[in-house]
């Protein structure tokens, strides 16, 4: 993929994200990709990618992906981005908190063709759980 | 700068990291850097830069980082790496647990004339103090 076609994946990839559409963004997905979630843990293609993004579009229904940079690199890429979203939903089998979360995260891609075969998430995952109220955090 | 600078740049970083060389560390950076850390906030100068490598050395004696990723974008850098430590000195005024920490860690930076003009790290901070025991954490 050239430069630009990669920058118009990621921009409509974020409008995807946008829209909770799990089917289009794990259509970008090659069947042997792998996904580093914190949230998900590692799973791989497709229909696994559109069950963790179901999951957590599920527990944060208000959530929002808002891209700060994308870097291009040959066939890899990075996106700095913000999260944030509220518990709405319930996450990891306890109910709705009720409580907002914003982290700023960096996920790394790599691509082959048009797919992605590698995604990693890496953000203050805990920090996340803590501030959702998923758990609590006390000085030792 | 070329990619195989900004390639050597980064690799100074790691070698000056894993010597624990204060000054080598901090001469990478522009004189009116600025850093945005968990640990530290956001700093400015090439002081307040090796004040808050020197704490983050004190606390963790045997630290070692290995790169994972470097994405260069012009003069937009993503280093993914993985630090290995253990909590031999105390952190944030807490007696030191002896606890190993290990966790992937990014850095997001803007290069320019052979050095570091801004940087940016995020990882899973609160993640790292429960490895590390300044932290207490449990299902809420």
């Amino acid at each position: 993929m050239t430069r630009d076609e990669i920058a118009a994946m990621f921009a409509r990839r974020e409008e995807a994200f946008e829209e909770m559409d799990a089917e289009a963004l794990a259509a970008d997905y090659a069947d042997d990709a792998v996904i580093e979630s914190p949230t998900a843990g590692t799973h791989q293609g497709p229909a696994a990618a559109a069950q963790a993004l179901d999951a957590v579009f599920h527990a944060f229904a208000d959530m929002t992906n808002r891209t700060e940079s994308l870097l291009i690199d040959g066939n890899h890429v990075a996106q700095v981005l913000t999260l944030e979203g509220t518990n709405l939903g319930g996450l990891m089998g306890l109910p709705a908190s009720g409580r907002h979360f914003r982290v700023p995260a960096v996920f790394l891609y790599e691509l082959r063709g048009d797919k992605i075969v590698r995604e990693r998430r890496i953000f203050d995952f805990t920090g996340m759980l803590v501030q959702i109220g998923v758990l609590k955090a006390r000085p030792a | 700068m070329t990619r195989e600078e900004i390639v050597e740049l980064f690799a100074r970083r790691d070698a000056a990291i894993n010597e624990q060389d204060l000054e080598g560390l901090t001469a990478l950076f522009a004189e009116d850097a600025v850093v945005e850390s968990p640990l530290g906030g956001t700093h400015q100068g090439r002081a307040a830069i090796g004040a808050v490598f020197k704490a983050f050395f004190d606390a963790f004696s045997d630290a070692t980082i290995a790169t994972d990723d470097l994405i260069i974008d012009g003069d937009r850098v993503v280093q993914v790496y993985t630090l290995s430590g253990t909590d031999t000195g105390g952190m944030m005024g807490m007696a030191p647990s002896g606890k190993p920490a290990q966790l992937p860690i990014v850095v997001v930076a803007r290069v320019a004339d052979g050095l570091i003009t801004h940087e940016r790290r995020i990882y899973d901070f609160t993640g790292m103090l429960v490895q590390i025991g300044v932290l207490k954490a449990k299902p809420a």
